[in-house]
């Protein structure tokens, strides 16, 4: 019994499924020679070997469901599904370009994609990659770029909200599975937005015509009908390429984006704390590890030069997650950051409330670091200690959890305008709780004299 | 007159040329194509306009020898 992937359902020609921990993509037959022709071409191969495109074979040409013929693909398994909502705005951007990379290099090649949806792509060990073999169809004369609306709502438009307004998208883009219509960033335009070029053409004039054009108008149907060339159709997707590598963060600085500069550890104690991690990591030997508040990703290039194969960061910060992106980037590790907000995770979410699976559907890992990040919600947001402790223990069945005391100034800035009534929040009802938990303590190591700790766990797994 | 603001002022052109009809419902994919449209039909213009544009580029030029 094949049971397809809860978020497949949209393309008629074929859907996902997991077996035995392999990804497959049951298709429909009638696609089965140009499918065929496209993983034999040098083109489809090129993608590949570029880590453009996820890898692909087929399978098995014939396998009768009872619904037609139908032939079946595997794909390279990906273990961490992220979504743009979760991405920064680097990582969108990237995201952005490939797909227009993807696209331009595909029409040069005779080939175009049915769709533009950002969630065709997710992000591998950095990296973005693109894994919706089945929006590949040959080009045919004049036709239009029938993803181009969709690009500018998944893409264009969130990038622009944030490069030209300061606004982070995350929470709007995750608001709607459209994405970010162009109707909400118009809302913020002013009268000199008009006037650059690409924003009128993509953002302002789509605008426009979607409130005020009449389809049946002779002059709609004349544009609709009027034959849209391959120079044309490139020159949309270079232009637009040009338009999104010239976007750029606006508001870079942040609360947490210079933590790895301005944190309140002193030298020796971070340096404790980094070694912490690098024994840990060592000993351990995880192959992948989460890092709960990562920041910009000095603990995750310590987990990753102490042998961890790959490391998924979450942080709600957008500076320092911006940050963390720039460097993972520019030192090639297998670091993925993304963006998280703990107290209001991804939810599941789409059609049935199953298209999109939530966080802990999806984050699972060998091992979980969790410093200088729970007392961000037990004390600044009230989630009760016990509730953090089980959810990180869900993550991973070791890990790291930082305690900071109620005497540390990093808490007692928290409290200055409220209230103490965290009278559980200490050390020993943390150690109890874990225990509660069935976490068995491994150690706890001092950070300098911070008079904060490193409690490794390990779970106590039936 | 810079480039921006002549192809900013000619789609306004085309846009006030649509019939106007706040009631009329139009999909985003209509929407789509009708962008495209709009470009296509500037990019004709233009290439039509290159070879006139380009001989009176050219006679300027003489004369500022």
């Amino acid at each position: 019994m094949i049971t397809r992937e809860p978020g497949s359902f949209r393309d008629n020609l074929g859907y996902v499924f997991k077996k035995d921990g392999r990804i497959f993509r049951l298709c429909d037959g009638s696609i089965l020679a140009q499918t065929k022709e496209l993983l034999e071409s040098n083109f489809f191969k090129d993608l590949v070997k570029r880590g453009w495109l996820v890898e692909t074979e087929l399978v098995d040409s014939y396998v009768g469901d009872g619904q037609g013929d139908k032939f079946l693909l595997e794909h390279k398994k990906i273990d961490f599904f992220s979504f743009p909502y979760e991405w920064s705005f680097e990582y969108l951007k990237s995201a952005a370009l490939l797909h227009l990379d993807i696209q331009i290099y595909a029409l040069d090649n005779g080939y175009v994609l049915r769709d533009s949806s950002a969630y065709n792509l997710t992000y591998v060990k950095g990296q973005p990659i693109f894994i919706d073999i089945l929006s590949f169809k040959p080009y045919e004369i004049d036709e239009r770029w029938t993803g181009y609306s969709q690009f500018c709502n998944q893409f264009l438009n969130p990038l622009v909200l944030k490069a030209r307004y300061g606004v982070d998208f995350n929470n709007w883009y995750r608001g709607s599975m459209r994405g970010v219509d162009s109707a909400l960033v118009n809302k913020f335009a002013k009268m000199r937005d008009i006037f650059n070029p690409n924003f009128f053409i993509h953002i302002f004039l789509p605008n426009i015509l979607e409130k005020y054009s009449d389809r049946n108008s002779v002059i709609s149907k004349k544009l609709i009908e009027k034959k849209f060339q391959k120079d044309s159709y490139r020159s949309l997707l270079v232009g637009l390429k040009k338009y999104v590598q010239s976007l750029k963060r606006l508001n870079k600085k942040t609360t947490w984006s210079d933590y790895n500069l301005n944190n309140i550890y002193g030298d020796k104690s971070y340096r404790v704390k980094k070694e912490i991690v690098s024994e840990f990591c060592a000993r351990n030997k995880p192959q992948s590890l989460i890092d709960v508040g990562c920041n910009s990703g000095d603990f995750a290039i310590v987990a990753i030069s102490a042998g961890v194969a790959e490391v998924i960061g979450f942080d709600n910060d957008f500076g320092a997650l911006g940050e963390a992106c720039l460097r993972a980037n520019e030192l090639s590790i297998p670091f993925t950051p993304l963006y998280l907000d703990a107290t209001n995770q991804s939810a599941s979410q789409g059609w049935n409330q199953m298209e999109r699976s939530g966080f802990n559907q999806r984050f699972r890992a060998h091992a979980v670091i969790a410093l200088a990040f729970i007392h961000h919600l037990v004390i600044a947001n009230n989630i009760p200690l016990e509730y953090v402790i089980e959810w990180i223990i869900n993550i991973a069945p070791i890990g790291l959890i930082e305690f900071v005391p109620i005497e540390d100034a990093t808490i007692q800035k928290m409290l200055e305008h409220k209230p103490d009534i965290y009278k559980n929040y200490n050390l020993l009802n943390m150690l109890s709780l874990l225990e509660a938990a069935k976490a068995s303590i491994v150690k706890i190591t001092d950070i300098g004299n911070t008079g904060r700790c490193c409690i490794e766990f390990k779970r106590i797994d039936k | 007159m810079k480039n921006s603001m002549r192809v900013n002022i000619y789609v306004g052109v085309c846009i006030a040329m649509l019939s106007l009809n706040a009631n009329a419902y139009i999909d985003p994919g209509i929407t789509g194509l009708l962008v495209q449209g709009l470009i296509a039909v500037i990019g004709g213009i233009l290439v039509f306009l290159r070879k006139p544009l380009d001989l009176i580029k050219k006679l300027f030029k003489k004369n500022d020898h």
